[in-house]
């Protein structure tokens, strides 16, 4: 791929600007950004109040302020940081996993037509099969500690990235290839200067399936099989009714999923520049 | 006929081109042609919509491979591509959406490993010569099919090959911008100084522009006819008014006008008619 452009294409910028005079540092909240805010705002108070007027027993659903407090409460824990820790860290792996041979897979059977004809029938028949059905086994064989996390976690996120792959390199423009060839580029070349470039949208997609997969297979895991962890931390505190510390923990799991999503968004925008109209 | 005098540089000698169908049907696309191609000499391919014409075009350029028969070029035999002799332009541009202009412009010659100051000198005279250089830095898909197509022109002649193959490459035009584009490369290719194949549909397109007019029948692909066209290049915009482009152009119309009907009607029933393009 080229590095060396020097301008970046005008039409991708979708500037949402009314405001005259100087420029302001910062850009003002949009409509929609406004129209999200004032949701959540409604949403958290309408629950607070709820919870506080004793419409709902707090033994199920905690107040937002008490959701608060538990998190401020927890992140003092020096257990439960070691457990996200622990589940980051086993997801990165199994991500990790999961990406490399999603993808080696994914472009083999997507070049070659063997390959295809091969395994393509088997990985989309796993694909559908529900994997939840197979975690009698991962336990039978792997145990309940990280190792058989780390491989469920690696197993759901392979499928998705292998069969997403595949499709992307499949649909590579075979005239590009064509012209390609007709101006003397070799295999390496080809592979280099069109089947990556071209396939490059379909595997970043394909990536962020698989970092979805990875993360659900892992926490999965954690909830069917945990000693420690925060599958243990979130049994134990449903059990003794502390749903504070419940909401707590999923609202930081889920922070850390969309932080990782918008992660995601953010680097796959810079890599496809090229695509104009995306805004 | 300027310098169609010296001696053969592409030749086609008893070129047949048989494939099988999904259904296993074999589809004689190319039945023994044998064709000439002079140095700088501008030579059309015309002929019904699946006469093989540019299954042939192909061929010559190394790109696919005969059933059997021979090409030859410059004395050598063709057996796959030669991007420093031939280069190709193809209907659909082709040029790669990713890549800015003159980083398409540039491809071919990354791809022969040339050096960067060179790769992009190159890239700008050529893409002045197509008048697009302004849009260097543009993508792709900022630009009119039209200006694509100069685009994928400039990118073949930045590769400075002798003999230029082009597949339709004013076909997805409409008929204005289509004409003028005719006149542009007639006026580029007068600098250049290019041997050119060139595959259309369109019978002016073909008078104005050619040296020679290859009329090909309908499948299997044949040479019906070789028409010569008489008039000093380059062709200025007059030509296609003038009573010579007229009898030409009926005459060109006479002959392929059967071949056409015989296509059609062969393909409505169904006999051979696999749907696709030669």
């Amino acid at each position: 791929m080229s590095t060396d452009q020097t301008a970046p294409p005008v039409t991708g910028i979708a500037v949402h600007d009314r405001g005259a005079g100087s420029a302001p540092r910062r850009r003002p909240l949009s409509g929609t950004r406004l129209g999200v805010i004032a949701v959540l705002v409604v949403w958290l108070g309408a629950w607070e109040l709820t919870v506080r007027l004793g419409l709902i027993s707090s033994t199920f659903a905690a107040a937002p302020s008490e959701i608060a407090v538990a998190m401020v409460d927890l992140a003092g824990n020096a257990g439960v940081r070691a457990a996200f820790v622990g589940a980051i860290g086993m997801f990165l792996v199994s991500f990790a996993i999961a990406a490399v041979t999603g993808v080696l897979a994914g472009v083999a059977m997507g070049l070659s037509k063997i390959v295809y004809r091969v395994f393509h029938p088997v990985v989309l028949g796993l694909f559908s099969t529900p994997k939840m059905i197979f975690i009698p086994i991962f336990i039978l064989v792997a145990g309940f500690g990280v190792v058989s996390k780390i491989s469920y976690g690696a197993v759901s996120g392979f499928f998705p990235v292998a069969v997403t792959v595949t499709a992307g390199v499949r649909m590579v423009d075979r005239r590009l290839l064509l012209a390609a060839r007709s101006m003397g580029a070799s295999r390496l070349q080809a592979l280099r200067g069109v089947v990556v470039p071209g396939s490059l949208p379909a595997v970043m997609a394909a990536l962020w399936y698989g970092m979805k997969h990875a993360l659900l297979g892992v926490l999965i895991m954690e909830l069917f099989a945990s000693q420690e962890g925060i599958g243990h931390y979130i049994g134990l505190y449903t059990s003794t009714f502390r749903t504070d510390r419940v909401f707590a923990l999923v609202l930081g799991l889920a922070i850390f999923a969309i932080l990782l999503g918008s992660l995601w968004r953010w680097q796959e925008k810079r890599l496809s520049r090229w695509r104009g109209s995306h805004g | 006929m300027a310098e169609t005098t010296s001696a053969a540089t592409l030749t086609a000698t008893d070129v047949t081109m048989a494939y099988q169908t999904q259904r296993g049907h074999t589809v004689l696309a190319l039945d023994r042609v044998s064709l000439d191609v002079r140095r700088g000499e501008f030579v059309s391919l015309i002929g019904p919509s699946g006469c093989g014409k540019s299954t042939l075009l192909y061929i010559l350029g190394g790109l696919r491979r005969q059933s059997s028969g021979e090409i030859v070029l410059d004395g050598q035999r063709v057996t796959g591509p030669t991007p420093r002799k031939v280069g190709f332009v193809f209907q659909d541009y082709t040029l790669f959406p990713w890549r800015t202009i003159i980083s398409n412009v540039e491809v071919g010659l990354e791809f022969r490993g040339i050096g960067k100051r060179e790769r992009r000198e190159r890239a700008e005279h050529n893409l002045d010569l197509v008048g697009l250089g302004a849009f260097a830095n543009a993508y792709p898909s900022e630009l009119s099919g039209g200006m694509q197509q100069r685009v994928a022109i400039a990118r073949a002649l930045s590769m400075d090959p002798e003999i230029l193959l082009m597949d339709e490459p004013f076909g997805a035009l409409d008929e204005q911008t289509r004409t003028v584009l005719g006149e542009e490369l007639a006026r580029i290719l007068e600098k250049t100084g290019k041997t050119i194949v060139f595959v259309t549909h369109s019978l002016s397109e073909a008078v104005f522009l050619s040296d020679r007019v290859v009329v090909m029948s309908a499948r299997p692909g044949r040479i019906k006819e070789i028409l010569t066209v008489d008039e000093p290049r380059p062709r200025q915009p007059d030509f296609s008014t003038s009573r010579s482009f007229t009898d030409l152009r009926n005459g060109l119309f006479e002959l392929l006008h059967e071949e056409v009907r015989a296509a059609t009607l062969a393909e409505m029933s169904g006999a051979g008619g696999d749907g696709r393009r030669g």
